[in-house]
């Protein structure tokens, strides 16, 4: 029993890690068997956005785009060149087991370091790594897993700097937070908050005003620096140093736009019930509870070693709550009008936070428990998720195949197999703000392909379709690009046949370049 | 006779066949050298004469100190003289023909002359010469004298005098034409004094036609010739084999005492060996070839080099700070062990510190020196100080009546060249400490440095026999200049250093705060004199041959430049010395340990040659990322074109994350000093790279014009605010 206490002293953190890499592995090949590791229309459309920095008309690191935050497609490009990586998905799932297994280690580093207890490491890591939730979308070429790997990581650095007061800890943090803040523009919350934090950390601890400002200034300038990059990325090559707020494409201003955040947008209670809701399927009400009650256990047991590491991981609440409230982004649960899911996987961000809230609760047990409280605890946390994943299906799997079995996503498999049989040599003119997933599936060769990061051709291809574009593909439901385009010009498919036509999608053919029959969806 | 007195002379002397010559020449040699009372030999190289020459000789040893040899090697006088020179015993050398054209009367007047000359040449006077001889010997004079050989004296003259150790110095040619005229003009060249004394000559039937003889002249002529190209090598005059005190170099016509005796392939006084010039004027004329005949292809090669550089660079930096940062390698001595320290069992420190016009801050100095917590019966401070500077020896000599008794003033002999390493081996041959320690003037160490440097030794083994105190500075707050100077010093010496230290890689030290053990110092034969980095060279040097530097938690605080100016030249004078370094260094790379664990010489090549090079290049950079930008339409796919897709992102990661790394350095550095309100101020260190490239194009004409010059940095412009 010594040995194996000393072997465990040794080797805990390191064995947790690598449980949830098999485990996480071990989902990944479940999901690529069912063939829902790419079901996330975001996740195919980050997969090509990478791929096209290679495979373009334009090839370069321009093709990155100014929409999403560009880390996780970065990091998408040492296998999406391959088409087997890409088409499988394997190139984004890489980087969210990798992600999820990293969260995972320094999650457990963590828990462990604050409380010297093997038991709360272990209690914090299962209540990590089996939410079913999560478990799913680490399977998934989705950003989450990276972002809350991130959030992880600088978490850890800013609680390790605060007991050590090593500067060292301060960049490795920030670099963290140059990553959480590349991957989804939810981090640039979190850097704010950091840097909030840091100088408040300072201030508590009596130093001198000199010291507050210079250790914002070291932290700061690493934390932001991912910002600023990407600022003068988007000035340099868009000339909009905010494009990616306000350009086309833009999240926010697609949800104004569209009137879809109208529903939480001036509604602070109502922001909060629907994230919380979104939560509470990611995580279920227990964990949820958990992680509200494990900040006030804090305050009751005076373990103020969780109290950063806490605050640092509850700002994901903040942020979706404001961000719904001013209407920047568009979050649906079932449990509210319009009751469907969308984006309801942004409630897995407080499972970090749920995950430390049970080790709070571990750590705190009274010593009474002693004897049976690992046996208990660790029943109790995996019953409830065990439950949940053998009860439910994972919110995330049900949300992303909640699009793929729509109506809409119906008609573009039809759209697709037609595509694949009605194949055309020439160049195809396409959106892919809209489309994206359309030409994941259909695996069109990219370099046949005209969209709007391909400058010059993409100006020809718009002004005079008919001298460069043998097929035009649009989907006037969501009003994209070409569609647009196509309106305000009366000639534009001038000598085109429309050899597709659906709800959501309509293919033009420049005629007598194909005999292919038309087809038409009801 | 003053420096040649105790010695032995060795006379040497060819024969062939002159039985009845060496029978007079041998008792007038005797009677003039016997005059003087000095110890002497005879020297006889016989080549092979079919007469009683050598039976002769060996008839009369027990009257005088003859040593006869016979000619081993090749035929001819000029081998004669060579196995001659090898079996002399003497100190002074004569060289004599034996064909009694020359009176051995003047020789005991030509050794004496050895007082003041490294040479004395017998310069032949004719007198009453033919027409012939006077045109030839006028052109010979004015062609060999004047045009050629800068020699404007009888320099084939068969008699001379000379110093022994000059043969080990002078490469002796071993044609007949060249033989005296090159061991005279090397001689020369390298910085020998020659002396002349007239002695009278007779015009003599020549053997040899005139024709011959003119033939004979223009054969001259072209090996003078070959002689002036002959690259012209520095050499080390070592007085003593037990000492490095009045050491010198010959070099360019000059004597330098360095007070050492490194090898000249070790020193600057060279900065670039044939070698090296050779390849850089290759690599020049293949660049310039090359920009001619393909210069496209040329830039995108030159483009992608500095960028792979660029990266590989980037890498280690992040390794070392981080290193530095998370292991805390430096040696850390506690407040409880230098209490714990007996008195009674510390060694004598040596304390070096080299002053040139420095009285500002004498009395500042002074006083720092006498707040160690250290017995003063066992503290040898040393003010070394410049003969010529009259200034500071005054001032030192006011402060001499409160001056503690262990404070000594030591004047610096006035030669050249006049740098802080020489003063510094000057005053290593008297210090009488185990342990030897340099400040500078405006240094102010941490009272208890001494004894932690005692306790770091102890405690190290004897592979490290260097330990460097980190520097910083104690007016950080005068001025914009002393506030990024000082980051930049936090950022080097805290950091950097530890980093290095940590990776067990070559350590370019301070120039200030090295402890050594003196033993080591002297093993190491000192510094090198003509370097005006002689700290980063010597950091290397003791490096390459086994030894190690550590670091110690102790610091000196010293004045951050204020003045831009002053700034600029005292940069510039670290630039020309690191340029020095990583020339000699590169000589024998061989010497850094190698293996894939442990690429110290990559490390050598990153840190001194790597950042070096990096100022120089950076504002070409600059300005063309500037100019991509800014005349994006005019020249973006020009400077696109120089670099290839996968070279063109390295690069922009390089441009971008490098830039920021390097200047978060500061920042780091600065928080690791908890100088904190100095961290803000990284922003600004674009605009101090700018005037350190400023500073080391002025390093690379210096390097060019003057390059044992040493820039002297002025001290005490924190006082003279302080007063205003």
């Amino acid at each position: 029993m010594k040995r194996l206490n000393s072997f465990l002293d040794k080797h805990l953190i390191a064995l947790l890690t690598l449980a949830a890499l098999g485990l996480f592995v071990g989902m990944f090949i479940f999901y690529l068997s069912q063939g829902t590791t790419t079901l996330y229309g975001d996740s195919r459309s980050r997969l090509l956005i990478a791929r096209r920095v290679f495979d373009s008309l334009t090839p370069g690191f321009t093709q990155l785009g100014a929409v999403w935050p560009p880390l996780p497609q970065i990091l998408f490009l040492p296998t999406v060149w391959n088409n087997f990586f890409l088409y499988s998905g394997i190139s984004g799932s890489l980087v969210s087991i990798l992600s999820a297994t990293l969260a995972t280690y320094f999650l457990a580093r963590m828990a462990h370091e604050i409380s010297k207890s093997k038991f709360v490491a272990t209690v914090t890591v299962l209540a990590f790594v089996l939410n079913p939730s999560f478990l799913y979308i680490s399977t998934t070429p989705m950003t989450e897993p990276l972002f809350i790997s991130m959030m992880i990581i600088s978490t850890y650095f800013i609680w390790r700097w605060s007991k050590t007061n090593n500067i060292v800890y301060l960049p490795l943090a920030g670099i963290a937070l140059i990553a959480v803040t590349l991957t989804r523009y939810d981090g640039w919350f979190l850097a704010v908050f950091s840097a909030l934090i840091i100088p408040a950390i300072t201030l508590l601890k009596r130093k001198s005003f000199s010291e507050i400002e210079g250790t914002f200034f070291l932290f700061s300038t690493v934390a932001f620096s991912g910002i600023v990059a990407w600022l003068i990325y988007n000035q340099l090559i868009y000339g909009n140093m905010l494009r990616f707020a306000n350009g086309e494409g833009a999240a926010a201003s697609a949800a104004i736009q569209t009137g879809t955040s109208a529903l939480t947008r001036g509604d602070f209670i109502h922001s909060t019930l629907v994230y919380l809701s979104a939560a509470s399927l990611n995580l279920s009400y227990v964990s949820l509870g958990v992680a509200f009650i494990a900040p006030f256990l804090i305050l009751k047991t005076k373990k103020w070693q969780f109290l950063i590491p806490a605050l640092i991981l509850s700002t994901p609440i903040l942020f979706n709550i404001i961000s719904l409230f001013l209407g920047q982004s568009v979050l649906y649960t079932p449990q509210f009008k319009p009751f469907y899911f969308y984006n309801v996987r942004y409630g897995l961000l407080v499972l970090p936070l749920a995950a430390l809230g049970y080790g709070i609760i571990a750590d705190s047990l009274p010593n009474f428990f002693s004897s049976i409280r690992i046996k208990i605890l660790i029943m109790v946390v995996l019953l409830l998720q065990i439950t949940m994943l053998f009860t439910n299906k994972p919110k995330t799997l049900a949300e992303a195949e909640q699009w793929y079995y729509s109506p809409k996503g119906a008609e573009q498999q039809k759209l697709v197999s037609w595509l694949q049989t009605n194949k055309i040599g020439g160049f195809t003119l396409i959106s892919t703000l809209a489309n994206d997933t359309l030409l994941f599936d259909t695996r069109m060769p990219l370099k046949k392909i005209i969209y709007e990061g391909n400058g010059r051709f993409w100006q020809q291809a718009t002004t005079q379709p008919q001298s460069i574009v043998q097929r035009i593909i649009v989907s006037p439901d969501v009003g994209d690009k070409v569609w647009k385009i196509s309106l305000s010009n009366k000639h534009f498919f001038d000598g085109y046949k429309l050899d597709f036509s659906g709800t959501y999608f309509k293919v033009y053919d420049l005629q007598n370049t194909t005999n292919s029959p038309s087809y038409s969806v009801n | 006779m003053k420096n040649t007195k105790n010695k032995k002379i060795s006379v040497i002397i060819p024969t062939l066949n002159g039985r009845r010559g060496v029978n007079d020449l041998t008792h007038q040699l005797g009677a003039a050298l016997n005059k003087e009372k000095w110890e002497y030999e005879l020297i006889y190289v016989d080549d092979h004469s079919t007469d009683d020459t050598l039976d002769y000789l060996n008839s009369i040893k027990e009257e005088f100190p003859v040593k006869t040899f016979t000619k081993q090697g090749k035929k001819g006088k000029i081998y004669s003289y060579l196995e001659g020179f090898q079996h002399s015993e003497g100190d002074i050398i004569v060289q004599l023909d034996a064909d009694q054209l020359y009176s051995p009367e003047a020789i005991p007047a030509m050794i004496k002359g050895l007082d003041n000359f490294d040479i004395v040449v017998a310069n032949r006077k004719l007198q009453n010469p033919s027409l012939f001889r006077k045109i030839l010997n006028n052109g010979y004079r004015f062609i060999f004298g004047q045009l050629l050989l800068n020699l404007n004296f009888d320099f084939q003259s068969g008699l001379k005098v000379f110093k022994k150790e000059m043969l080990n110095h002078i490469a002796l040619h071993t044609t007949q034409r060249i033989f005296n005229a090159g061991f005279l003009y090397l001689a020369k060249k390298a910085g020998y004094t020659i002396g002349l004394y007239d002695i009278a000559f007779f015009e003599t039937t020549s053997k040899k036609s005139r024709l011959s003889q003119l033939t004979e002249t223009f054969g001259l002529v072209f090996v003078a010739l070959k002689l002036r190209l002959l690259p012209i090598l520095p050499i080390n005059v070592i007085p003593s084999q037990y000492t490095m005190l009045n050491a010198g170099i010959h070099y360019r016509q000059q004597h330098f005492i360095t007070h050492t005796t490194l090898n000249r392939r070790n020193s600057a006084v060279t900065v670039l060996v044939s070698s090296q010039k050779l390849f850089l004027l290759g690599f020049a004329a293949v660049l310039v070839t090359s920009l001619i005949l393909y210069w496209h292809l040329t830039l995108i090669v030159l483009f992608s080099t500095i960028v792979v550089l660029y990266f590989a660079d980037l890498l280690f930096n992040v390794l070392i700070i981080f290193r530095s940062l998370i292991t805390k390698p430096e040696i850390v001595v506690t407040e409880d062990e230098v209490a714990n320290l007996q008195d009674e069992t510390l060694p004598v420190v040596t304390v070096l510190c080299p002053l040139y016009k420095e009285e500002s801050v004498l009395s500042q100095f002074i006083k720092a020196m006498s707040s160690f917590n250290y017995p003063k019966d066992k503290l040898q401070v040393l003010l070394l100080l410049e003969e010529d500077d009259t200034g500071t020896i005054e001032a030192a000599k006011r402060f001499g009546g409160g001056q503690p008794p262990f404070i000594q003033i030591l004047i610096v002999p006035n030669s050249l060249p006049k740098t802080k390493p020489k003063a510094l081996n000057y005053g290593l041959a008297h210090a009488s400490g185990e342990l030897v320690v340099i400040y500078d003037a405006e240094d102010i160490p941490e009272t208890d440095q001494l004894k932690k440097a005692v306790i770091a030794f102890n405690r190290l083994g004897d592979k490290v026999f260097c330990l460097q105190a980190k520097l910083n500075f104690y007016n950080p707050r005068q001025n914009v200049l002393t506030r990024l100077f000082t980051a930049e010093y936090s950022s080097w010496f805290d950091l950097i250093l530890n980093g290095l230290y940590s990776l067990n890689a070559p350590i370019p030290l301070g120039g200030t705060s090295n402890f050594f053990r003196k033993k080591g110092i002297e093993k190491l034969e000192g510094w090198d004199a003509f370097n005006v980095c002689e700290d980063c060279d010597l950091g290397l040097r003791l490096y390459k041959q086994g030894y190690r530097t550590a670091l110690f938690n102790s610091t000196t605080y010293e004045e951050a430049n204020s003045n831009l100016n002053n700034w600029i030249r005292q940069r510039s004078h670290w630039i020309k010395g690191y340029i020095q370094s990583f020339f000699i260094h590169l000589r024998s790379p061989g010497g850094f340990k190698k293996s894939l664990r442990q690429p110290n010489f990559l490390i050598f090549l990153l840190v001194v040659g790597g950042k070096t090079l990096s100022v120089f290049i950076n504002p070409f950079l600059w300005m063309m990322t500037i100019s991509y930008f800014v005349f994006r339409p005019f020249v973006g796919h020009l400077i696109e074109s120089f670099y290839p897709a996968p070279i063109f992102y390295l690069g922009l990661f390089t441009l971008a994350v490098g830039n920021f790394i390097y200047l978060y350095n500061y920042m780091l550095g600065a928080a690791n000093r908890g100088h904190w309100n100095l961290v803000k101020l990284g922003y600004l260190v674009p605009f101090y790279w700018l005037l350190m490239s400023f500073a080391a194009w002025k390093a690379v004409y210096q390097l060019f014009f003057k390059p044992y010059y040493w820039e002297k940095t002025n001290h005490g412009l924190h006082l003279k605010q302080i007063k205003a």
